[in-house]
């Protein structure tokens, strides 16, 4: 059943249909919102928000997308405002406008395994960089797709992505030489 | 690309990474929450995202058992008025028998949307405990559902087999809605431990059919 059928069948009400959505699309989801919050509560939170909002805005959906690129839109934004509410609380505020923002030199990391260093320096990523560099570079997907469900041109995607490897290379290359 | 950012690409991949999607528990909380909120909510109102912290995943529960309730209030109701009215069962038989029909179609509607109720919080109910961060809520819904239960149990006209799985998951709730919040991990899992055993959840879900919506339009 293609995207359009599915669509159909729920527009008309059919309650399996749902369900093939959700079977068909939670996985790729989970994973990706997992990626971006790292806490399984809050990517749970944000997988069913992410569902219940498409089934009331099924109506909405005008196929100018792939089906699974406007439900990837809407988890990302719902990661996006999970982690914002997170970092609020945590009285770090971090926005897509911060993206050209360097961070601040952390102290020498303790544990000289190259891939957790590699973690913190994700982590310490600017978010529009970290998204991308996740999207692109850790769950494959095109920067067609990260334009559509980030709401930029592909060419923001891509800029983005060759500033967050840049800044990764930068912090990390003298630790490889090692 | 170089071969530094191939490695930290390999490398990147263990960031974050997800553990496999709880696809049935996620569904059931999806579901639970779709069950308890209005039924088309009006499109101009603007999306408010649920807090990040999952506190009340129980809330939602506590008001999907209440409208049960209420739909088991309304039946009895409907169902009660019918011996003290005679003289209208003596000249009206026909929508005397009409009205029977309707009340015993919204009783099973109410038993199977109480059925599915249970079905999904005793799967929420179970990964909460497995995950050993049982809420307190829980105990609280496991008290209104018990209610629900018992009305929908004493109601004359239910499903004999219904009747006697409800009379089952009676005991189920009873167990959990006597449990404290300072009560060991050991004694929510004895709860667990016997519905697997007593395979509850599997005769729950034979009972209510997937895709069967919890409340039939146009009952209440």
């Amino acid at each position: 059943m293609d995207d359009q059928q599915l669509i159909a069948r729920i527009r008309a009400g059919d309650p399996s249909a749902e369900r093939a959505l959700y079977d068909a699309h939670v996985d790729r989801l989970y994973r990706l919102v997992f990626r971006y919050v790292g806490e399984p509560d809050v990517a749970e939170d944000c997988v069913q928000d992410t569902f219940i909002r498409a089934f009331e805005r099924i109506g909405d959906f005008r196929g100018d997308s792939a089906l699974g690129t406007w439900l990837g839109a809407i988890a990302v934004s719902m990661a996006l405002t999970a982690l914002r509410k997170r970092k609020r609380a945590s009285g770090r505020e971090g926005t897509w406008e911060d993206a050209e923002q360097l961070a601040a030199p952390k102290p020498p990391v303790v544990d000289p395994d190259l891939q957790a260093r590699l973690h913190e320096e994700i982590e310490r990523l600017p978010e529009g960089y970290r998204m991308v560099f996740l999207m692109h570079d850790v769950e494959g997907y095109t920067h067609e797709e990260i334009g559509t469900m980030l709401g930029v041109q592909t060419g923001t995607s891509k800029a983005q992505l060759s500033r967050a490897r840049a800044r990764l290379r930068e912090r990390l290359s003298v630790f490889v030489r090692e | 690309m170089d071969e530094l950012d191939d490695k930290l690409q390999e490398l990147a991949r263990g960031y974050h990474e997800p553990p496999a999607a709880p696809r049935d528990e996620m569904w059931a909380r999806i579901q639970a929450r779709r069950a308890a909120a209005p039924e088309a909510p009006p499109k101009v109102l603007p999306f408010r995202p649920r807090p990040a912290v999952p506190v009340h995943r129980y809330a939602a529960w506590a008001a999907s058992a209440a409208a049960v309730l209420l739909l088991g209030v309304a039946i009895g109701r409907g169902t009660s008025r019918s011996p003290s009215a005679p003289e209208t069962v003596a000249t009206a038989s026909a929508p005397a028998a009409v009205g029977a029909a309707t009340s015993n179609v919204a009783l099973d509607a109410a038993v199977r949307a109480h059925l599915r109720q249970s079905e999904t919080y005793l799967t929420l109910f179970r990964a909460s405990v497995r995950s050993g961060s049982a809420d307190p809520l829980a105990v609280s819904t496991a008290r209104e559902l018990l209610a629900s239960n018992r009305f929908l149990t004493s109601a004359s006209g239910t499903d004999p087999k219904l009747r006697a799985l409800l009379l089952d998951l009676q005991l189920v709730l009873v167990g959990i809605s006597q449990l404290q919040a300072a009560d060991r991990p050991e004694d929510f899992r004895l709860i667990t431990d016997g519905l697997d055993d007593a395979g509850m959840l599997t005769r729950l879900r034979s009972a209510t059919p997937r895709g069967a919506r919890p409340y039939p339009t146009g009952v209440i």
